[in-house]
């Protein structure tokens, strides 16, 4: 095995690892926002209409 | 921006950058030459091509929070601050690439992981810096006072950029003396340029989609704080 192989792999999975998981941690965070807005507006909605 | 062209932005910003990081990295690992004093280490020397332009993406990250600091300290618009704390957070995710790469990259050249000379300090203190400012964020939880702190922050750390940058220019460092502007005998094989030029682009797009997504997000905590609010009246 060339010599720094396993420092080249190491190097460019863990970049995407952070990279992705950064993308798909806003992804949740924005899911989680939303589900949280479409609750409250439900509400008001309902207290309106009340 | 409604949702739908939001998602079409991101999807422009994404598909683009995808692509062309693709064409970039195969044109760095295929095509572009190996650094003479690096041939015995041929693969390792290809961080390279992620660690420079992950670098220069910092450091454009953090200058977007200068920006959007003093933004917001002259109009007071709450929309600056948002794009300074995505800025923020995306540019302590490229900073936290570079710090990962340079040991990777150091150990088999160096022998060593780490070792404190100017060019590694100076950047470790910048990442700290911008964690410092996010934490900061998170324990400040009116809006206004927190919008301000931070950008007093947000301006103040970015002096340590040019730091940075000149660090290796000041100082004798273990890190190897600069390829840009760094006088006659600095400079890359155009071939190599080109590879870097690429990644640079391609990672630039995907920090647009990263800061975008973030901005996304931030007004949407603003709307549910709002509703929150209106909840309670």
């Amino acid at each position: 095995m060339p010599i720094g192989l396993k420092h080249f792999f190491y190097a460019y999975s863990l970049v995407w690892f952070l990279l992705f998981g950064y993308l798909l941690n806003l992804g949740l965070r924005q899911k989680r926002l939303s589900e949280e807005l479409r609750a409250l507006r439900d509400r008001l909605t309902r207290k309106a209409a009340d | 921006m409604n949702n739908s062209a939001s998602d079409r932005f991101s999807l422009a910003l994404g598909v683009p950058s995808l692509l062309i990081l693709i064409g970039a990295f195969y044109y760095s690992f295929l095509v572009a030459p190996i650094e003479s004093s690096m041939a015995m280490v041929e693969p390792v020397q290809r961080i390279f091509y992620i660690h420079l332009p992950s670098a220069f993406i910092s450091f454009l990250s953090f200058f977007v929070v200068f920006i959007a600091s003093l933004g917001y300290l002259i109009t007071r618009r709450v929309a600056w601050d948002w794009v300074a704390v995505s800025a923020a957070e995306v540019g302590v995710v490229f900073c936290s690439a570079v710090l990962i790469t340079g040991p990777l990259w150091a150990k088999p050249v160096w022998g060593i992981w780490w070792t404190w000379d100017a060019r590694l300090t100076t950047t470790l203190i910048l990442f700290l810096i911008y964690v410092g400012y996010l934490m900061l964020r998170l324990y400040i939880p009116e809006a206004q006072r927190r919008a301000l702190l931070a950008s007093v922050v947000g301006i103040l750390g970015f002096v340590d950029v040019p730091i940075v940058y000149m660090a290796n220019r000041l100082w004798r460092t273990q890190h190897p003396q600069p390829v840009i502007a760094g006088g006659e005998e600095s400079g890359l094989d155009p071939r190599m340029w080109w590879g870097v030029l690429g990644v640079f682009v391609g990672l630039a797009l995907f920090a647009g989609l990263l800061m975008r997504q973030r901005y996304r997000l931030e007004s949407m905590r603003s709307e549910l704080i709002e509703l929150e609010r209106s909840a309670r009246d």
